[in-house]
């Protein structure tokens, strides 16, 4: 599995060569249907309506080099999305709300994403966890970093960052009782109540308790 | 002391031929035999056998992990205090649970999905714990007990398992993230 800088430079080199773009969403459609570990590069090949000696030609690495572009594809369609929503935002509050719902809900509603996890928990599940999760913290740090830039400049960013994925993190894994991460109000309310004051007593403005 | 059932036996026996074979080399055989009874008794136990076995011995672990957690901070009354004692104890005893870091070494497949279900039975247990720690506190009156509970259990679980950025090593460095990430939304006015 590649590590976060070969992820973040696969996305930052997006192909537009649609011979490769065909093959990457016929081995999503794969993936959505059969699982990573049944998918085949001969299913893959047949729902590209390519041959396999052209799908080789392009990855030579086989199965393992094509899931990861699917990653990097899935990474950076997800990282458009979150950017696009930011976009026509104005205040840090309302942006830190939308980076967590969408995030939540591109994970929760993402088909492929959704086999994986019922059919091969043992796929997925690992990368929730110590090391692997890590690389999931350091992925959100440097996206945080580009996505928070008009607000915050300072290494700050990176801290609410990992803090955003961490949330978003869980609350996407198990679904809560008390608060619903597709849903911007619930969301609001979240950030309102327990991240925005955490930002402010970061940047020093700690207002006396009153208990 | 508690009387030792005849469950409790198994499971410990597990537990200590664990660190033998590791997980996936474990065989009830073996239990049996350290733990004096027969294969068949593991089996009334534990009818679905050897997968049911070692998630109740995950279980097991984690609920002795968090005896100790809590005894930890038992007595501490401060919430900041809690926090930080808490996380610090949490992160230290993980690192040296020998047989954890062991089979995380070794077979970290194997028990990487088990510690992601067994981490959604700890976040209930912290939110309860953090329920009760409530008690007789005045919280903000903007601040619904149960959301606040349950968002602190899955902040604490999310960093105790990955620390990502931090060194919860450095007593000075948890402080600063407790104050900020944990503790604000009840020290700050609004």
């Amino acid at each position: 599995m590649a590590n976060t800088s070969e992820y973040t430079e696969l996305i930052l080199n997006a192909q537009d060569d649609t011979n490769l773009d065909r093959i990457v969403d016929a081995a999503l459609t794969c993936i959505t249907r059969f699982g990573m570990t049944k998918t085949s590069v001969e299913d893959i090949a047949k729902e590209a309506k390519c041959s396999r000696a052209t799908i080789y030609r392009m990855f030579p690495g086989g199965k393992d080099s094509i899931l990861e572009a699917v990653v990097a594809s899935e990474l950076g369609k997800f990282y458009s999305a979150v950017e696009e929503r930011v976009a026509r935002i104005d205040t840090l509050e309302d942006a830190i709300s939308a980076v967590i719902n969408e995030a939540g809900l591109r994970l929760i509603n993402n088909p492929a994403l959704a086999t994986v996890i019922t059919l091969e928990p043992e796929v997925i599940l690992p990368l929730l966890a110590f090391e692997r999760m890590n690389q999931l913290l350091e992925f959100a740090r440097l996206i945080g970093r580009h996505l928070l830039e008009r607000w915050i400049v300072d290494e700050k960013s990176e801290r609410i960052a990992e803090w955003i994925a961490r949330i978003v993190i869980s609350y996407s894994a198990t679904p809560a009782q008390y608060f619903d991460i597709t849903d911007i109000d619930s969301v609001k309310k979240l950030v309102n109540l327990f991240v925005m004051p955490g930002i402010s007593v970061m940047n020093g403005n700690t207002q006396p308790s009153n208990g | 002391m508690k009387k030792q059932t005849l469950r409790d036996r198994i499971i410990e026996a597990a537990y200590a031929c664990t660190y033998e074979s590791g997980i996936s080399k474990l065989t009830l055989e073996d239990v049996a035999k350290q733990a004096g009874t027969s294969r068949a008794t593991i089996y009334r136990y534990f009818p679905k056998g050897r997968d049911q076995l070692v998630s109740e011995v995950v279980a097991w672990a984690a609920f002795i992990w968090l005896e100790g957690l809590v005894e930890a901070i038992s007595g501490i009354d401060d919430f900041e205090e809690i926090g930080v004692k808490a996380i610090m104890f949490a992160h230290k005893s993980l690192l040296n649970h020998d047989l954890l870091q062991k089979v995380l070494d070794e077979e970290p497949q194997v028990i990487l999905p088990l510690l992601t279900v067994e981490a959604s039975r700890i976040v209930a247990f912290v939110h309860l714990y953090v329920v009760t720690r409530l008690f007789g506190k005045t919280l903000p009156e903007h601040i619904d007990r149960d959301t606040f509970a349950e968002y602190m259990a899955r902040l604490l679980v999310s960093t105790i398992v990955t620390p990502g950025r931090w060194d919860l090593s450095d007593e000075r460095q948890v402080r600063d993230l407790v104050r900020c990430e944990f503790m604000a939304p009840l020290t700050t006015g609004r």
